[in-house]
């Protein structure tokens, strides 16, 4: 049966609109009455909640390796129908599902989903993001300026997450690198979720292709908050300085092993 | 990038799990194709790959969210990264479906996530031209349009799709994608299932120099009753090869894709199928020759 309104004059966003609104309706009767073949129209909401599923299961690998198949095809509906795409590329689509997991039931039974869900989208932008490396020169200004005047520009693929939750931990207990990793993250998250929850940052950041994920220690927090927020290296200084383990150069060179530091610049 | 016409082009489309294949295996196809889109990021491993991949091959760049038959405007911001793409890689073709992709819910913009089928009407026409125009202008490049499966039918089509895209190509100066499979799909959901008829009375409306590419696929035949489905997880079928032949025998040596985008065989079953396409249009060529 074909679509009996697409006349030849029919303006042509009556007959899309009629078509869309048939494919994404959930009401058998909206889509009987469409005007459509409704083994066509099936098959087109089959694909696009396939579609929709590969998506996010690619964006997200740890909440859909959290949940069951029927609870994550389930969540995959639901937030087709609250955020439909609006890019024409689905790797752009999901910004919102951490937002959308937390008004959930399944994200009310395990409150660290949504958490984990965040952590899944930054490492997913961090993977596609633009390709920088530190520029060694601006090292430079280290010897030449005060403190006071230095501002660092991150790597754009440093990213950090405040959490109450051991979402590092959990994270690497899906994607470590051994079996070893695995199974210690694990046993990390069991304990810190079994234990009264504490904050917490957590840091995204890309050495070369492949995102990373750290769990920060409360001095280097705070210090990266601050010169993520545009302070100089002498007020993150101090901002840090309340914690003894705190180390500048420590961090330093770890943070030029780790790629976080795009350049030093005078402000 | 300039291509000798006169050579056979083939090549294969490029996913994901294959990417090491590409990169430590000897050259054998012409050149590579890729869905756009999965590019677009800024920066990572994807681009590094295609940047390595262009290299050695001539690289084709196939969008399939553009939705140029939507009467919707396409997103400046999708367009904007497709530029920066094409800039980057300067594919020797560039393709997209006659489809339409782009439509509104809740006054907001938002995209279908599939290639749905448009009535083939002078109205959808003129449409269509005007967004083929202004992507051709934006980029500052030639499309080539595909025909596409459907599993919905409008009545108010009164031109045939081959008739749709012929008048598109002369106004526009586009050249047309031709997917022989997606002719095949349609014969069998629509038409009846004489595949080599449906093949036959498509080709023969569409003028000889207007076909710049070729699609094969094969996918799952479902049981009778059943749509098929085209989702580029089979084989290229006897059927399609068939029509495959005629399609060389009238619009000679054109670049030529095999295209496989789920339960992806090894990366050798692709290089066959790939020879394969090449034996059967050197055949045909070379019988046209005497």
């Amino acid at each position: 049966m074909n679509a009996p309104y697409a006349n030849n004059d029919e303006p042509i966003e009556n007959e899309q609109q009629g078509l869309l609104a048939a494919i994404w309706s959930d009401d058998a009767k909206v889509i009987a009455q469409s005007g459509f073949d409704v083994d066509g129209i099936n098959v087109y909401r089959r694909n696009l909640l396939a579609n929709a599923e590969r998506a996010l299961s690619i964006s997200f690998p740890t909440v859909f390796e959290l949940l069951d198949s029927d609870v994550s095809q389930h969540i995959a509906h639901q937030f087709l129908k609250s955020s439909p795409p609006n890019q024409g590329d689905w790797a752009q689509w999901g910004a919102a599902l951490a937002g959308f997991i937390s008004t959930t039931e399944v994200g009310y039974e395990y409150p660290y989903l949504a958490d984990c869900a965040a952590l899944d989208w930054q490492v997913h932008c961090a993977l596609h993001g633009i390709d920088q490396t530190f520029e060694q020169s601006s090292l430079q200004l280290l010897g030449d300026c005060q403190p006071e005047h230095i501002i660092v520009k991150f790597n754009a693929n440093v990213k950090l997450l405040e959490t109450k939750y051991p979402i590092g931990d959990i994270f690497y207990a899906h994607h470590g690198v051994d079996e070893r990793q695995r199974k210690a993250s694990l046993n990390n998250a069991q304990q810190a979720l079994a234990s009264p929850l504490a904050a917490q940052t957590v840091m995204v950041y890309r050495p070369e292709f492949q995102p990373k994920v750290a769990t920060l220690m409360t001095g280097e927090a705070e210090f990266m908050r601050s010169l993520m927020s545009g302070q100089s290296l002498a007020n993150a200084l101090n901002n840090a300085n309340g914690n003894n383990h705190f180390s500048f150069e420590h961090w330093l060179v770890k943070a030029i092993e780790r790629n976080l530091i795009y350049t030093f610049k005078e402000n | 990038m300039l291509v000798n016409n006169k050579a056979l082009l083939v090549g294969v489309g490029l996913r994901h799990p294959h990417f090491t294949d590409i990169l430590t295996t000897p050259k054998q196809v012409d050149f590579i194709e890729v869905h756009s889109e999965n590019f677009f990021g800024q920066g990572g491993a994807a681009l590094s790959v295609l940047n390595q991949v262009r290299e050695k091959y001539l690289v084709s760049l196939h969008s399939t969210s553009m939705g140029l038959g939507s009467k919707h405007d396409i997103p400046m911001a999708y367009l904007e990264r497709l530029k920066n793409l094409t800039q980057m890689i300067d594919p020797f073709l560039m393709s997209e479906h006659a489809c339409f992709t782009w439509g509104k819910q809740h006054g907001q913009t938002m995209h279908s996530g599939d290639l749905l089928p448009i009535a083939h009407t002078q109205v959808n026409l003129a449409r269509m031209c005007e967004q083929v125009d202004k992507v051709q202008s934006f980029l500052g490049r030639e499309l080539i349009i595909e025909n596409v499966s459907a599993y919905v039918k409008f009545d108010g089509s009164y031109l045939s799709e081959a008739e749709f895209l012929t008048e598109l190509c002369q106004r526009t100066g586009a050249k047309i994608l031709l997917d022989i499979n997606n002719i095949a799909v349609n014969s069998l959901n629509f038409e009846g299932g004489d595949i080599q008829q449906s093949v036959a009375d498509y080709i023969n409306v569409l003028p000889v120099n207007s076909v710049a590419q070729i699609h094969l696929a094969g996918c799952q035949i479902p049981t009778i009753g059943q749509l098929v489905i085209d989702d580029h997880a089979r084989p290229v079928s006897d059927e399609v090869w068939q029509g495959y032949q005629l399609a060389i025998a009238r619009f000679g040596a054109v670049p030529t894709l095999i295209e496989w985008d789920n339960d992806l065989p090894q990366w050798s079953v692709l290089i066959e199928e790939a020879q394969k396409a090449r034996d059967i249009a050197q055949t045909i060529l070379h019988r046209e020759q005497l």
